[in-house]
């Protein structure tokens, strides 16, 4: 019997053990990173050696300075890593492209409206040089905008894949994110490294491996860490509370993409923040796991899901192709019960693409819109200001979006 | 009767003269279209945002055939060599091959409206651009390579096709070209399904590789298409006299000892090749292989001996052209190259058509 115990919490031990590292299972690509860990440290020195003397085997990160073979000055090229002291870095981006970028990283070029909002939510807005041609157009509906204005009289260097190379390279930048699948003939063509990053869609596991990739670039990975817990820990919060609620209790909602649509017919078939906030997708049938987030149907389709709540995705003051008025009078759709009980609201989604900045704030939005009663408390103004200031560093974004919105303002 | 012979001489005479100064008409026009293509490159590798002079342009340039004899400035060697030239050469390739591919399924389909596009290589080689870009399928390994690989191998796809069934039904320019629009729609349907569901991402690129761009062309690219215009085009134009003899007639060609299909078969593969190389390394650039063969023929006449050359010089300027308006018009924002050739292509186009004061076709 007491042999049978002793098994037990041998295996309990052993579970409790094998979690945390599940947990980090994220892998710094960065030669250097000799024992595939998450970060560079004394550890990969020590791993070193020991390929060295023969006892590790050769890892694909172990040739610290890229020269071919594992040697000595891997060693000191770590050294130099650990005290932010070397000259280049050689690193496997998000397209498996090996790249060598110079350190420290001042001038960044960045062609694309989320990859920019990613440095600048890295802590590099100061070292941005060009930015996309999509600012010049979108400038006034663009929280980035709102927070850092001077981001306007940067040099727009065209939109992503479609790059101005010449003023690319006259900006003379130290490197050039990427999300296109052009990066080997920009840095071809430019002698440039770029550095191909994937811009997450949405809220999930790994999404914020694009935050780490660029954040270690630009020397900013603590402070960045810190704020993905953050962000982690703000899900959380809503997401402690919505987990309570049974299913049959939660509204079922239908968030419809404003984008390219003249009516309620293009279906968001996939968004967290709505699943986060306590919501049930009704179109989530229709999500395939990969593809498009976005799906057209037909209006017959929103009148048989019949959902509690309707979000229109946008924003601005004007609303061109439809609005919660023309929804509301829509002689097709009174059966709904969204529309009888006139729940249809604006939110932003993926208004000028993903930022986890305002997907955080939504989350508390929407979950204060799906259970009033669980979010009786909740400030959003309030909250979402924290929030914002927490990613941009400035304050009271969250009233600029209120004030340039037509979202849900709650009295308190 | 002596003042028949007379008259017969000198009539021959005439004719002769006439043939003559028709030749030498030819020659004018060829060697302006040089003279213009030149001059459009000069322009074009002058300009840009970063503002050298013309004198420190070709000095870049010379300072690669003669190191350290010129004074380059700092950055100029990177996008003199690297940014501008690489779009100009491609451009002037670019425009040579589809003309020339253009003018050649003209010539030998006997059919205006013969061109790369309506004969679905454009479209076979952008649904396997997106292909590799959207479902990351297909030949040659990951990124460029398998996006140039794949667009390669669908662009080859109609002509088999065309080529294949005209084996089974007698190869006539009317099933063919019917048999490429055919093409067309399937290849378009397939990729219109594949950009409904890809996500937003592969569709932006997507998007601009179906509009055509000079700018992603390297060193690398342009050997390639180098060496397949230089080993393509002299075949077309070796074969360019039974495409004239064609151009009277099956029946008559093959009086002549012309194995008519056989050269149709053979001048439409060269002819795709040739497509399928360009539009793999630069996206669908429209209209080039339709209007440069056109206003080539309203300019010289239609003799393929001399269309083939002259619709490639055409292209090459009227390309090089396209590129600076895709440049300049909207700096630094620069449009894709192929929505400047079929809008400024068009009317020009249209204009030319209604000027013509004879049938050339």
């Amino acid at each position: 019997m007491k042999g049978l115990i002793f098994a037990l919490v041998i295996i309990a031990c052993h579970s409790l053990n094998v979690t945390p590292i599940m947990a980090s299972d994220y892998t710094l690509k960065i030669f250097g990173n000799a024992n595939m860990d998450d970060t560079i440290d004394e550890d990969d020195i020590v791993y070193v050696e020991r390929i060295i003397d023969g006892t590790n085997e050769v890892t694909e990160l172990a040739d610290a300075n890229y020269d071919g073979k594992v040697d000595k000055d891997d060693i000191t090229h770590i050294e130099l890593i650990i005290r932010g002291e070397e000259k280049e870095l050689t690193l496997i981006d998000m397209a498996d492209r090996i790249v060598t970028i110079p350190r420290p990283i001042e001038r960044v070029v960045a062609p694309s409206v989320a990859i920019m909002r990613m440095v600048i939510q890295c802590g590099g807005v100061d070292k941005l040089v060009g930015v996309s041609a999509y600012i010049d157009k979108y400038a006034d509906n663009m929280v980035c905008v709102a927070a850092y204005p001077e981001l306007k009289e940067l040099p727009f260097v065209g939109y992503e894949g479609q790059e101005n190379y010449e003023l690319m390279v006259s900006l003379k930048p130290d490197v050039i994110f990427t999300s296109s699948s052009y990066a080997d003939q920009t840095q071809e063509t430019t002698c440039i490294p770029v550095v191909s990053i994937s811009i997450p869609s949405f809220y999930e596991a790994g999404s914020f491996e694009a935050y780490r990739l660029v954040s270690r670039i630009m020397g900013t990975e603590e402070m960045v860490e810190e704020l993905i817990s953050y962000a982690d820990e703000k899900f959380d919060e809503v997401t402690d509370i919505t987990s309570q609620i049974p299913d049959d209790e939660k509204p079922g909602v239908y968030f419809c993409h404003a984008q390219g649509a003249t009516d309620i017919t293009r279906a968001v078939v996939k968004y967290d923040p709505l699943d986060m906030a306590g919501g049930v997708n009704v179109a989530d049938e229709l999500w395939n796991g990969v593809g498009s987030t976005v799906v057209d149907i037909s209006k017959e389709q929103v009148i048989k899901w019949n959902p509690d709540i309707i979000m229109l995705h946008g924003f601005g003051k004007t609303h061109e192709s439809f609005s919660i008025e023309s929804v509301l009078e829509d002689p097709d759709l009174q059966s709904v019960n969204a529309i009888k009980n006139r729940n249809i609201y604006y939110t932003k989604g993926w208004y000028i693409g993903w930022d986890p900045a305002t997907g955080v704030a939504e989350t508390f939005y929407m979950a204060k819109i799906f259970h009033p009663d669980e979010f009786e408390d909740l400030n959003v103004e309030e909250e979402g200001n924290k929030i914002l200031e927490r990613f941009y560093g400035i304050e009271d974004l969250y009233t600029w979006i209120l004030n340039n919105s037509d979202y849900v303002r709650w009295d308190l | 009767m002596p003042g028949d012979n007379a008259d017969a001489a000198g009539k021959r005479r005439e004719v002769l003269d006439e043939y003559e100064s028709f030749i030498g008409r030819k020659i004018f026009f060829i060697s302006s279209f040089i003279l213009l293509t030149v001059l459009l490159c000069g322009i074009s590798i002058s300009l840009g945002p970063l503002k050298f002079s013309v004198l420190e342009v070709y000095a870049t340039i010379f300072d690669k055939l003669f190191p350290n004899f010129f004074d380059v400035p700092e950055l100029a060697p990177i996008v003199v060599w690297n940014i501008r030239l690489t779009r100009v050469v491609m451009g002037v390739l670019a425009g040579i091959g589809l003309a020339v591919a253009g003018a050649a399924m003209q010539g030998i389909l006997r059919n205006p409206l013969a061109s790369p596009f309506t004969l679905g290589i454009s479209a076979g080689a952008g649904l396997g651009a997106a292909l590799a870009i959207i479902a990351g399928v297909g030949i040659g390994g990951g990124g460029k390579l398998l996006l140039v690989g794949n667009a390669f191998l669908f662009s080859l796809i109609p002509s088999f096709v065309i080529v294949g069934l005209t084996r089974y039904k007698r190869a006539t320019p009317e099933t063919m070209i019917l048999a490429g629009i055919a093409m067309t729609y399937i290849f378009s349907a397939i990729s219109s399904l594949l950009h409904y569901f890809s996500d937003s991402d592969a569709l932006k690129d997507v998007v601009v590789w179906l509009m055509g761009d000079l700018g992603k062309a390297t060193w690398g690219d342009i050997y390639i298409v180098t060496i397949a215009l230089v080993i393509c085009i002299p075949l077309l134009i070796w074969k360019s006299w039974d495409l004239n003899v064609m151009g009277s007639g099956d029946e008559a060609a093959k009086s002549l000892g012309i194995n008519v299909e056989r050269t149709r078969i053979f001048v439409m593969m060269i002819a795709s090749l040739i497509a399928a190389v360009i539009i793999c390394f630069t996206g669908m650039i429209g209209f080039i292989g339709l209007v440069a063969p056109h206003m080539t023929r309203i300019c010289i006449g239609g003799d393929n001996r001399f269309v083939i050359p002259a619709s490639g010089l055409l292209g090459a300027a009227f390309l090089v052209a396209a590129d600076i308006i895709a440049r300049e018009a909207m700096a630094p924002v620069i449009i894709p190259v192929g929505i400047v050739t079929s809008c400024v292509g068009g009317p020009v186009f249209l204009y030319f058509i209604m000027r013509k004061k004879k049938e050339y076709w």
